[in-house]
């Protein structure tokens, strides 16, 4: 910017010169053309096409304006979806993140081997979800499954985890807390590694005890870290759809059915491209409500250095 | 009494090289006590271990009479001042002069006053509603004093705290910390890597060189009596000139036509004049010649560097001083203002016993 003012004032007034504003255009245009190709056509093009019914290929045919939507907004399936991915997300994003800062405050210790429980901690962050999935298939399986050995071992009842309506969408949420972690994790113990130990120290010589220092030192600087880590997990939360693909389908009784699940359900078994467009837009429109509510609720307890 | 009392204390690093080896002293009640050293001789560790932040490898800790070296940090006393001031970027200047106090079970109405008094002490009045980060440098390090007197501890540590300012503040804030240790009567161990820091706050000055004592005393008696070679250089600017002797006869030779009396010794020997004591021998007959090699007018001083044997020595002398370069001239040096150092051991030859009797308890 500096640059080119100077440049301007030097320049006499009678040459003439690339207008500022083309010039910096001229810049962003990689990154402008990435996200049009990427993130804008589609996401135009969704909004474009919950306004029509389609033929099977995707291609629009009638336009039937805001049908769609006031059909899914009146639709017991989809507020059955909304509700399942509300629950998902309840369950998944708090015991995640809370597991994760857990976790990173236990490997922020300065103990020998600390750096084994480190790798360990962070290692699902390798896994594929796909990977990930098969292996908690095989710990739910209800004959040779692990989970029902430690179930009989504990003296409780074994349980159908994936194919009972009621336990399905927490099935399905432990092993994506498992998945998450190792990112929450990682990011967190980098932010615990950026807090000045002098600080603690401080608190040591004052006597303040140790809860005290993590409410009022840790808490408080690593609240940027945090709202990061939560918006990320809120995000990815509210998209998951490879371990519901993988683990139950969406089912039993639609109980897993989650939006993202839905969405690819009607676009692509259903070939209802209109109705999942449609929802896809209102997933959209969901998740910046709640991110936006997240940045305005957290704007006074977050503390910028 | 002594505040501090530290007997033949080690410490190594998980096993590693020993950081302090065989450190013993002691700090008076209402010293000012400064340690001082090149960076990465240990004199954070030292003050840490004070602290109770590090752990002793081996020796003894006492303070006020009482063993310490297993007590944790808040039970020690103490206060301390980190380098990088350690202030709570999330708490105003008052929280963060308050902070911990809780701990102590002090009425709130009285935590109040005492961060008045301490903001008032160091003018941050106006500033106990904003954030570290809208302070200047210099009011940082203010409310990290200010902590340190709110916490109302008669022991303070302050490691390095004045070199993170300019020039300038750093030697108003000299006058200040020294000022009101003073007038709160505090015990204060200071640990700096400036040896002009050391010299004019210090009550008594420990120097440190590769984790072990290498003499501690008043400033005075340190930098007209430095025990070895490396107290010689290492305190005082410029640093002590150092060049080796031959033997001749009963006499010792600096340089040519430079003579002194030798010490009864017969190893070999070096000999340091300080910068001031080199002076220009305008009348008296002159202990040697110098070509000046370059010159450096300061307006109230002049620095004139020479060659000795090949060693570069600097001569200062008040005043403005115009010689050319290359121009010989002749010096004079005092006999009793040549010191002497084994070459062996770099330890200081005989001359001159620090005056007895004239310990901290007579200095107070
Ligand atoms: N936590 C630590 N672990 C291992 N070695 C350390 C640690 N802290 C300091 N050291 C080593 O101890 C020596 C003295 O360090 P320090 O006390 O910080 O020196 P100073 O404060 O005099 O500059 C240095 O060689 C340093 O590398
Ligand atoms: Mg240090």
């Amino acid at each position: 910017m500096i640059a080119v003012k100077d440049r301007l004032r030097a320049e006499p007034k009678s040459r003439w010169r690339f207008p500022v504003t083309l010039e910096g255009m001229l810049y962003l245009l990689p990154s402008i053309v990435l996200f049009a190709v990427f993130l804008f056509y589609p996401m135009f093009k969704t909004i474009y096409l919950s306004l029509f019914l389609t033929d099977a290929q995707g291609n629009a045919q009638i336009f039937v304006g805001l049908e769609h939507y006031s059909q899914l907004l009146s639709s017991p399936s989809f507020r059955a979806s909304l509700k399942a991915t509300v629950l998902f997300v309840l369950y998944t994003v708090p015991a995640g993140v809370i597991l994760a800062l857990g976790l990173a405050l236990l490997a922020n210790q300065k103990l020998k081997g600390i750096g084994f429980f480190r790798t360990l901690f962070s290692s699902t962050m390798g896994m594929s979800v796909a990977a990930s999935s098969v292996i908690w298939l095989f710990i739910y399986n209800p004959a040779i499954g692990i989970a029902n050995t430690i179930m009989t071992t504990l003296g409780l009842q074994e349980m159908q985890w994936l194919l009972n309506p009621d336990t399905a969408l927490i099935s399905v949420a432990i092993p994506t807390i498992w998945m998450n972690t190792g990112f929450s994790f990682l990011i967190l113990l980098g932010g615990l590694h950026n807090i000045d130990a002098s600080l603690y120290e401080s608190g040591k010589i004052a006597g303040v005890s140790d809860f005290y220092s993590l409410r009022k030192i840790t808490l408080p600087l690593l609240s940027p870290t945090l709202l990061f880590i939560v918006t990320v997990s809120l995000i990815n939360s509210f998209q998951t759809f490879g371990q519901i693909d993988i683990l139950t389908k969406g089912g039993p009784m639609e109980s897993t059915n989650v939006i993202v699940y839905s969405i690819f359900k009607d676009a692509f078994v259903n070939f209802n491209i209109g109705s999942a467009s449609a929802q896809a837009v209102l997933l959209f429109a969901f998740i910046l409500i709640v991110t936006i509510l997240q940045f305005k609720w957290s704007e006074k307890k977050v503390h910028y250095q | 009494m002594k505040a501090i009392d530290v007997s033949n204390l080690n410490k190594a690093y998980r096993g590693e090289d020993m950081v302090l080896e065989d450190v013993s002293f002691d700090v008076q009640q209402g010293e000012f006590f400064v340690i001082v050293g090149p960076s990465g001789c240990g004199k954070s560790t030292l003050l840490r271990i004070i602290a109770g932040l590090e752990e002793i490898s081996a020796g003894t800790l006492y303070m006020n009479g009482e063993e310490a070296g297993s007590k944790r940090p808040n039970e020690r006393q103490i206060s301390m001042v980190f380098q990088n001031y350690a202030l709570f970027p999330h708490l105003s200047v008052r929280e963060n002069i308050l902070f911990g106090l809780h701990v102590k079970k002090i009425a709130k109405q009285q935590q109040q006053e005492r961060c008045l008094e301490a903001a008032h002490l160091l003018g941050l009045d106006e500033l106990l509603d904003r954030k570290p980060r809208e302070l200047s440098g210099g009011q940082r390090q203010r409310v990290a004093l200010g902590r340190a007197i709110a916490s109302e501890a008669p022991i303070c540590l302050m490691d390095e705290p004045l070199s993170n300012l300019d020039a300038k503040l750093r030697t108003k804030m000299r006058a200040e910390v020294r000022q009101l240790q003073r007038r709160l009567g505090m015990t204060m161990v200071y640990v700096t890597h400036d040896q002009v820091e050391a010299m004019t706050m210090a009550d008594r000055i420990m120097v440190l060189n590769e984790g072990s004592i290498q003499q501690i005393g008043r400033p005075l008696d340190v930098y007209n009596y430095p025990q070895n070679l490396f107290v010689a250089t290492f305190i005082g600017s410029p640093p002590m000139n150092i060049t080796k002797t031959t033997r001749k006869g009963r006499r010792l030779q600096l340089t040519d036509g430079w003579t002194a009396a030798a010490p009864d010794l017969t190893e070999d020997v070096y000999a340091g004049v300080r910068p001031e004591h080199l002076t220009y021998a305008a009348d008296a007959p002159p202990s040697f010649f110098a070509t000046v090699e370059h010159l450096e007018i300061l307006g109230t001083e002049t620095l004139l560097m020479f060659r000795m044997n090949g060693e570069l020595w600097i001569a200062k002398w008040p005043g403005q001083w115009d010689f050319r370069e290359g121009q010989n001239i002749p010096l004079k040096v005092a006999d009793d203002h040549i010191h002497f150092f084994n070459a062996a051991t770099g330890e200081r030859i005989g001359s001159r016993p620090l005056p007895a009797g004239l310990t901290m308890e007579a200095a107070l």
